[in-house]
């Protein structure tokens, strides 16, 4: 049975008459810190072997190093500054929306390999908090720090993003794609994502 | 159909672009400082407060050591961004009105930042913060630190009293000022005395310190100053709590008298006293070689122990506890000898001490024995305690200075305007 289905989708893919997709995508995202990812995708053919795609998402953290040590840094001057014992957290979120196209390889399996590149727009939030003697201090930091922009404001920066993966359509409409994505946002502090997952949707 | 989708990619990809790299900042905290505003394309970065150090909270500083130095451990700033200082002083602790204000001063290497203020009106309270500034983004100033400049005190120059004007002394003149005026809350003056060879005393002398009198201060050295030397003295009035000094006085001038060196001295039968410490003050010798031979001598008597008399006599308790003493130079050499005896109750003045007798009076030996002053030879007279070898025993061995004057003899054409000087 499975030999059948598969034969059946191999004739379904080969003969490239899908129009498009739709898929919803859940991903490992990686870099300076691991986090998860999640997010939707639309994409429409445009030839056989091209397709134009557009998708929006949301990394949990995308924190660089530098936010990192910049948070740091402000905490130990902190434990100088006054008695309480400081800690720190460090988060930053993006939301991104992208679109670009996906060239798909015309082969005879049934996994479709493609490549993809495209570019958009991502907004990052920096999340920093600081807590002295174990309780939210924003309150009262300001006698203390002048938080810059380098660990608080949101951001929207150009992304650029490229990857590949394959698809396999698994059942009737039903597609899985498997996937890795690179995406560079331009921030004030450049970010690099790595974006690892999979998506299952259906092809219409 | 693909045409148009192909038409909406391109078109969506503009507006991407088009619309992307805006951002925002936290409505919390931070202000940048202009020319490095969030739209500038780099991150401001995050300034801390900087430590204040000194001076320290509640200090009080002396008007004399303004002006004052302010230092802050140097502030945090992320992105390794350079920082530099606003410093201002303020008599109030909210800064309404600044008393100094200085901006862009430089980090300091080693962790800490200074500034040298302006000097500011004394005897006032004062508030001094800090902030720093780098990176596009302005720190908040660090916690109000009150200080204090201790009031003005200004002392007047002393008045030198004596001895002045090439004023003739002995060896160990007693310098004497009246106190300098002075105003603001002055603690306890000292008095301090040069005396030099010259008047821009280099090298000085001698040197010492006197606590303010009543209305004058006065300062006796312990040594011997030069004889026949013209000196310079000057004196600085001195609030050592305050560290606060009057002006140094215009030197004065004295000339010391011809003086007899001790260590050379040969001592006819009488002990060494170069060494024995000056507690009396020898202070006037009325001397007439004519007549009974008398020799008064005026002097602070420090209470000198009696020895016992062991010649014999109607007290048993009778003592002595001076000897008066005379020194004359014979043949290029100075002599000296412990001469008469001195008791309580008796008067200073001793007789028997004429031109013919003075010399085989007290037992010297040769050559004192024989000696017979000359009129207007200079001679040597002096006070100590009991000091004649012999069976009345000696007892704590002190002296007072050396006057050296002329022989006078009424007899022999001296004046008769008092019994001698």
């Amino acid at each position: 049975m499975l030999m059948a289905a598969a034969s059946v989708s191999a004739q379904t893919a080969t003969a490239t008459e899908d129009r498009g997709y739709v898929q919803a995508v859940a991903e490992s995202a990686f870099g300076n810190v691991t986090s998860q990812s999640y997010g939707a995708e639309a994409g429409f053919t445009v030839r056989p072997d091209l397709q134009i795609f557009g998708s929006f998402g949301h990394v949990g953290n995308v924190a660089t190093d530098e936010l990192s040590a910049a948070a740091q840094s402000i905490a130990g001057a902190l434990s100088q500054l006054q008695s309480g014992t400081v800690s720190y957290s460090v988060n930053e979120p993006a939301t991104f929306f992208a679109g670009g196209v996906r060239y798909r390889f015309q082969v005879a399996s049934v996994l479709k390999p493609y490549v993809s590149g495209g570019a958009g727009i991502a907004s990052v939030s920096k999340d920093v908090k600081f807590f002295i003697n174990g309780t939210d201090a924003s309150s009262t930091i300001p006698q203390y720090v002048t938080l810059g922009t380098d660990v608080t404001g949101d951001e929207s920066a150009l992304m650029i993003t490229f990857g590949g993966g394959v698809v396999w359509p698994a059942w009737r409409q039903m597609i899985i794609d498997i996937h890795y994505m690179y995406s560079h946002i331009s921030a004030d502090t450049p970010i690099s994502v790595n974006r690892a997952g999979v998506g299952i949707g259906v092809r219409f | 159909m693909r045409k148009s989708c192909l038409r909406l990619a391109a078109a969506a990809a503009v507006c991407l672009v088009g619309s992307a790299c805006s951002k925002s900042s936290s409505p919390t905290q931070p202000s940048t400082t202009a020319g490095a505003s969030a739209d500038s394309g780099a991150a401001t970065a995050s300034v801390t407060v900087p430590r204040p150090v000194s001076p320290a909270s509640g200090a009080t500083i002396r008007n004399v050591d303004q002006p004052v130095t302010l230092v802050v451990a140097n502030a945090v700033l992320t992105q390794s961004a350079v920082g530099t200082y606003t410093f201002e002083v303020s008599t109030d602790s909210t800064f309404s009105t600044k008393t100094y204000s200085k901006t862009g001063v430089a980090s300091g290497a080693s962790g800490q930042t200074s500034l040298t203020i302006d000097k500011i009106p004394a005897g006032t309270s004062y508030f001094w913060h800090a902030r720093a500034d780098g990176g596009g983004t302005t720190g908040p100033f660090s916690a109000a630190r009150p200080f204090t400049i201790g009031p003005a005190i200004t002392i007047d120059t002393a008045t030198l009293v004596a001895p002045i004007s090439n004023t003739s002394t002995g060896s160990r003149p007693t310098f004497t000022v009246t106190n300098a005026t002075r105003s603001g809350p002055v603690g306890p003056l000292t008095y301090k005395f040069e005396v030099a060879a010259s008047s821009a005393f280099s090298p000085v002398l001698l040197s010492g310190t006197a606590n303010e009198g009543v209305s004058q201060t006065s300062f006796t050295p312990s040594t011997d100053l030069p004889p026949e030397t013209t000196l310079f003295w000057r004196v600085t009035a001195t609030d050592a709590a305050n560290g606060v000094s009057g002006p140094t006085s215009l030197p004065a001038t004295f000339v010391t008298t011809f003086a007899i060196d001790l260590k050379k001295v040969v001592y006819l039968n009488s002990p060494d006293v170069s060494g024995w410490p000056q507690t009396a003050v020898l202070s006037l010798v009325e001397q007439d070689g004519g007549g009974d031979g008398p020799v008064c001598m005026s002097y602070t008597d420090p209470g000198w122990p009696d020895s016992p008399w062991p010649f014999g006599g109607p007290d048993p308790n009778f003592g002595v506890y001076a000897n008066q003493w005379y020194f004359a130079r014979i043949n290029g050499t100075w002599y000296g000898g412990a001469g008469e005896w001195i008791y309580r109750g008796a008067s200073s003045c001793k007789a028997g001490q004429g031109t013919k007798t003075i010399g085989p009076d007290s037992g010297f030996g040769p050559p004192f024995s024989s000696w017979v002053p000359k009129v207007g030879e200079l001679v040597g007279f002096m006070v100590s305690s009991v000091a004649r070898n012999g069976p009345v025993k000696r007892t704590v061995d002190e002296r007072s200075n050396v006057i050296v004057q002329p022989w006078r003899d009424t007899s022999l054409g001296s004046a008769s305007i008092g019994r001698a000087r």
